[in-house]
């Protein structure tokens, strides 16, 4: 639900600023936030100078240059370096992308921002409680539902129906398409957001699963998935460069189409 | 007053239904399309014309029918539109009685709407004597 007022925690003041060393060249400014709930009252911005040249091309690079020679407080997630866990995603320069697949020459400004991803509770610093968002994951149920018995090897699929699945199975679920959805803002404890319902495409495409009608049954709810009005931040975000916003217009054809069968409730 | 919402580990149990609607969305949009290039296109046309030419325009049985056509199909998608909105930004304790009002406003509108367009179809005044 869309709040007026921000709650206690959701106004930064200005922090600490962490100069660069005399003599220090190429000076970026690095605007964190940070912010302890158990305990801050308020979140701030600290600001560190880093040279550029003591650190890697990508705001990971940067992060964990800070955290290990500035201040070992910051705390964020990272983890495989190279855009395939989704560990590090945040919210740079106002969008919402992953730190180790975006380089600090990609930022316009000299001052760069680095926020958590937007709308959900942070645990600390940079880094947010997602547990929400695996479950909505884990309620789509995204595995193989088949009636027919295991085969003795694998479940054969044509090259055609396996190219129905590209642009859906690269997901990550980095949540950085679900945390820029003004939709996610304003009804996510509802809605199940984008990532949940590309990744439930992603099962409903698939030939070799048998639970299409069932998994639209679960998806049919004014909140679950209509509260996505195709606002297209989803798909401008991805890191993967998918299309979240497709995902549910086709999901939305499919529950009108003339082959919809409801299952039992 | 819709019951309220059925949740299993934080996540919402579907409630098994807005596919129609949004149908009847899009169905109501697509009709506005020609139907409101064909309001703006008479309405262009009437500029300027006096009483009479108007009310002859109104007397046309093809006019009439269609405009009042647009006005319900109007007053529905309007109906829709705001109760997509309400749902979006009020909280649920409020959104089923919002939600009624903003419908009861366009039930009225489109009945007026309608009610107006017959009378000067007829070729009777706008509104009834004495009023």
């Amino acid at each position: 639900m869309v709040q007026l007022n921000l709650p206690r925690g959701s106004k930064p003041t200005t922090g600490k600023v962490h100069k660069a060393p005399a003599g220090a060249k190429n000076i970026k400014t690095y605007k964190v936030y940070r912010y302890d709930p158990e305990t801050d009252a308020d979140p701030r911005w600290d600001s560190y100078e880093v040279s550029t040249d003591d650190h890697g091309p990508m705001l990971l690079d940067a992060l964990i240059h800070i955290k290990n020679e500035i201040d070992p407080t910051l705390s964020f997630r990272r983890s495989c370096r190279e855009g395939i866990c989704g560990s590090c995603s945040m919210n740079i320069d106002g969008r919402n992308t992953l730190a180790c697949t975006k380089g600090w020459d990609e930022c316009s400004s000299h001052n760069i921002t680095i926020a958590p991803l937007p709308h959900q509770p942070v645990v600390k610093d940079l880094v947010t409680d997602l547990s929400l968002f695996y479950a909505q994951y884990d309620s789509i149920q995204p595995y193989l539902q088949s009636d027919t018995p295991d085969p003795e090897k694998e479940r054969l699929q044509s090259p055609a129906d396996r190219e129905k699945l590209d642009g859906l199975y690269e997901c990550i679920l980095c949540a950085c398409c679900s945390t820029s959805c003004p939709s996610y803002w304003w009804n996510q404890e509802e809605y199940l957001g984008p990532a949940a319902l590309l990744q439930s495409y992603r099962w409903i495409s698939d030939s070799r699963d048998d639970a299409t009608q069932k998994r639209l049954d679960d998806l049919e709810d004014p909140f679950k998935l209509y509260r996505c009005h195709t606002i297209m931040n989803c798909a401008q975000v991805c890191p993967k460069g998918l299309n979240p916003a497709k995902a549910i217009a086709e999901t939305k054809k499919l529950m009108v189409s003339p082959s919809r069968k409801k299952t039992a409730a | 007053m819709s019951a309220a919402p059925k949740f299993k580990n934080n996540v919402k149990i579907s409630e098994r239904h807005g596919a129609g609607e949004w149908k009847l969305e899009k169905l109501a949009l697509l009709a506005l399309m020609p139907l409101g290039l064909w309001v703006l296109s008479s309405g262009f046309t009437l500029a300027g014309a006096d009483y009479g030419a108007v009310v002859a325009w109104f007397g046309s049985t093809l006019n009439a029918g269609l405009l009042a056509v647009t006005a319900v199909v109007f007053c529905l998608f309007a109906s829709l539109a705001w109760k997509v909105i309400l749902e979006d930004y009020v909280p649920a304790s409020s959104r089923s009685s919002l939600i009624l009002v903003s419908n009861l406003v366009f039930l009225v509108l489109a009945a007026a709407s309608v009610f107006f367009i017959v009378r000067l179809a007829l070729g009777s005044a706008p509104l009834p004597a004495g009023v």
